[in-house]
C-alpha cells in the first residue's frame, strides 16, 4: 500500500508563496485505481512528485510497503507528462523498454516482456524501430512498459491524455484496467478532467485551494464501473451525479 | 544521392582552383624559386617517396592518434565528472578557464624542461591542446541533459555507472562527438607544430623543416598538401564513424 502521511509542502516563486499543501494524508491500494483532480496550479504534479520520491516534502512522509519513499524508487513509477523526452532516440523501442532490464518483482506471479507488450498493445513492428515517429499514446505505452519491466508496482500517470487524441483516451481505459487486473499494480491518475478522474477510479481526490491559499484534498468514492466505456458511463445517473457533485465543489463552493 | 552530388561539385571546384592557380603561375610568373605550379608540386610524390615520406607520415599519424585517444579519454572522463558534480565544476571552472586559452606552443619550453626530450613531450603537447574541445563539449552536454528525460530514467533504479553509460553519455553524444571532431584536427596541427618546433627523428613536421632548410620548395609545398590531405582523410574517417555510431545513427537515418 502507498501511504501519504501528513504531507506538508510550501513552494515559493520569487519570494512569494505560490503553493501551500497542508496535512495531506491518504492510502492507495495495489490493484486499484485512484485519481487526483484539480485545476491547473493547484499542486497536482507536486503531489505526484512527492509520491514518487522525486520531491521531498517539508514534513510528513510517503511509505510504500513500510519503506520510506524519499528518492526515486523503483516500485513507484512516475509517467511524465512531457512524453517527448521520456524515450531515448538512440535506442530502438525494444531497447527503450528494456533499458533497466530488471526482472519484474511481482509477488502474484511473474510477468514477462512479451506479456507487458501484449497488455499494452504495443505493435510488434515498431519494436525494432527508433522512437522518432511514435505517437504520443505509443510513447506513453513505452513509458509504462519500461516501468513495469523495471519492477514497478505503482504507476503515477501525470495528465496522460493531455494533448493526445480521443483514441488514446479510450485505449487508456482498457490498458489501465488490464494493468490492474493482470499485474495487480496500483494506479494514480493525475488529471484536470473530471470525467477522466471519476470514470475508472475507485477513489477520487479533489485538490482545491481554500481562501487562505492552502490546498486540501477531498475524498469521493469513484465511479469505478470497469465494464462500461466512457460514453456508456456518461449515460448513467450515478456518473452524472458524481460529476455534478465534484464540478460544483470545484467551481462553485467556497 | 544528394551527398554524391555535393561531393562531385566539391571535386570539380578543387580541380578548377588548381587549374586556375596553374594557369596564373604559368602566365604571370616567369621564374621564381618560391612560386611553383601545382603540376610540379603534385609530381614531386616520386621524390617524396624516395625521401621516406611514408615513414615520417606514419610517425606523425601515430603520434596524432595516441594524443587524440588520450585527449578523448581524459576529456570525456573529466567532462562527465565536472558536468555531473556541481561542486567539482564550481571548484575547477577557473582552472579550465585559465588553461583553455593557453596556446600549446607556449608550454613547449616548460614541457621540455619537466618531461625532457622524448616521445612523451610531443604527446603531452598534443593532449594539452586537444583535450579542451572534448572536455568543454562533454561538460556542456552532460550538464544540460534534459531534466524530464532524467526524471524518466532515474526511477528505473539504474546504478550511477549504468546511468552514465545508458543515459547521460548517449544523451550528450552529439556534443561529445562534435568536440572529438574539432580535437582531431587540433591534434594533427599540434603534432606537426611540435615536430617543427622541437625537432624529431621521424615526423612530417621534421620532414617539412628539412626540405625547407635544404631549399627544396617543391617538396616543401608537397608536404603541406600531404598534411592537409591527412587532415581531410582523418576527418572523413571520423565523420563516417560518427554517422554509423549507435548513439547518433538515428540522426542520419532520419535525414
Amino acid at each position: 500500500m502507498l501511504i501519504a502521511n501528513r504531507i506538508n509542502i510550501k513552494r515559493y516563486f520569487q519570494g512569494e508563496l505560490r503553493l501551500n499543501i497542508k496535512d495531506l494524508s491518504f492510502e492507495l491500494e495495489l490493484g486499484s485505481i485512484a485519481s487526483i483532480i484539480g485545476q491547473s496550479g493547484v499542486g497536482k504534479s507536486t503531489i505526484a512528485s512527492i509520491l514518487s520520491g522525486l520531491l521531498k516534502p517539508n514534513s510528513g512522509e510517503v511509505t510504500f510497503q513500510n519503506t520510506i519513499v524519499n528518492q526515486p524508487y523503483v516500485p513507484i513509477s512516475f509517467v511524465i507528462q512531457d512524453y517527448k523526452n521520456a524515450v531515448f532516440p538512440w535506442l530502438t523501442v525494444e531497447d527503450n523498454i528494456k533499458i533497466a532490464n530488471y526482472k519484474p518483482i511481482d509477488k502474484n506471479g511473474s510477468y514477462s516482456y512479451e506479456e507487458i507488450i501484449d497488455v499494452l498493445d504495443i505493435p510488434h513492428e515498431i519494436l525494432k524501430e527508433h522512437p522518432n515517429h511514435l505517437s504520443g499514446g505509443q510513447i506513453q505505452r513505452v513509458q509504462i512498459a519500461r516501468a513495469l519491466l523495471s519492477g514497478c508496482r505503482y504507476i503515477i500517470l501525470d495528465e496522460p491524455t493531455s494533448s493526445l487524441d480521443m483514441k488514446f483516451r479510450a485505449d487508456l481505459q482498457i490498458i489501465l484496467i488490464s494493468l490492474v487486473q493482470k499485474f495487480n499494480v496500483g494506479i494514480l491518475l493525475i488529471t484536470h478532467d473530471i470525467e477522466d478522474a471519476i470514470f475508472l477510479a475507485d477513489k477520487v481526490f479533489v485538490a482545491k485551494e481554500s481562501n487562505d491559499k492552502t490546498v486540501f484534498l477531498k475524498y469521493y468514492k469513484g465511479f469505478s464501473h470497469k465494464k462500461l466505456n466512457i460514453s456508456e458511463a456518461q449515460g448513467t445517473t450515478e456518473f452524472r451525479n458524481l460529476f455534478k457533485e465534484i464540478y460544483e465543489y470545484l467551481f462553485y463552493e467556497t | 544521392m544528394k551527398l554524391r552530388k555535393e561531393t562531385s561539385y566539391s571535386i570539380i571546384a578543387i580541380i578548377a582552383l588548381i587549374l586556375f592557380i596553374e594557369l596564373i603561375i604559368r602566365l604571370l610568373v616567369t621564374e621564381s624559386r618560391y612560386i611553383i605550379p601545382p603540376s610540379e608540386i603534385l609530381l614531386a610524390y616520386k621524390v617524396a617517396l624516395n625521401e621516406e615520406l611514408l615513414k615520417h607520415l606514419g610517425a606523425t599519424i601515430i603520434r596524432t592518434l595516441i594524443g587524440f585517444f588520450i585527449s578523448g579519454l581524459l576529456g570525456i572522463m573529466i567532462g562527465v565528472m565536472l558536468g555531473r558534480i556541481k561542486w567539482l565544476r564550481v571548484f575547477f571552472q577557473p582552472f579550465v578557464d585559465f588553461f583553455r586559452p593557453l596556446p600549446s606552443s607556449a608550454i613547449i619550453p616548460a614541457a621540455m624542461m619537466f618531461i625532457g626530450l622524448n616521445e612523451s613531450t610531443y604527446i603531452f603537447i598534443i593532449v594539452f591542446g586537444g583535450i579542451w574541445p572534448i572536455l568543454i563539449n562533454t561538460l556542456s552536454g552532460v550538464k544540460d541533459v534534459d531534466p524530464n528525460a532524467e526524471i524518466a530514467i532515474k526511477q528505473l533504479g539504474l546504478k550511477p555507472i549504468l546511468l552514465l553509460r545508458k543515459f547521460v553519455i548517449p544523451e550528450a553524444a552529439v556534443e561529445i562527438f562534435s568536440g572529438l571532431k574539432i580535437s582531431l584536427s587540433i591534434c594533427l596541427i599540434l603534432s606537426v607544430t611540435g615536430e617543427i618546433i622541437i625537432g624529431t627523428e621521424n615526423g612530417i613536421g621534421q620532414f617539412l623543416k628539412n626540405v625547407e632548410d635544404g631549399g627544396n620548395y617543391t617538396l616543401m609545398y608537397f608536404s603541406i598538401v600531404v598534411i592537409a590531405l591527412i587532415g581531410l582523410i582523418l576527418n572523413s574517417i571520423f565523420s563516417l564513424f560518427e554517422k554509423h555510431h549507435k548513439w547518433l545513427k538515428y540522426k542520419y537515418d532520419n535525414n
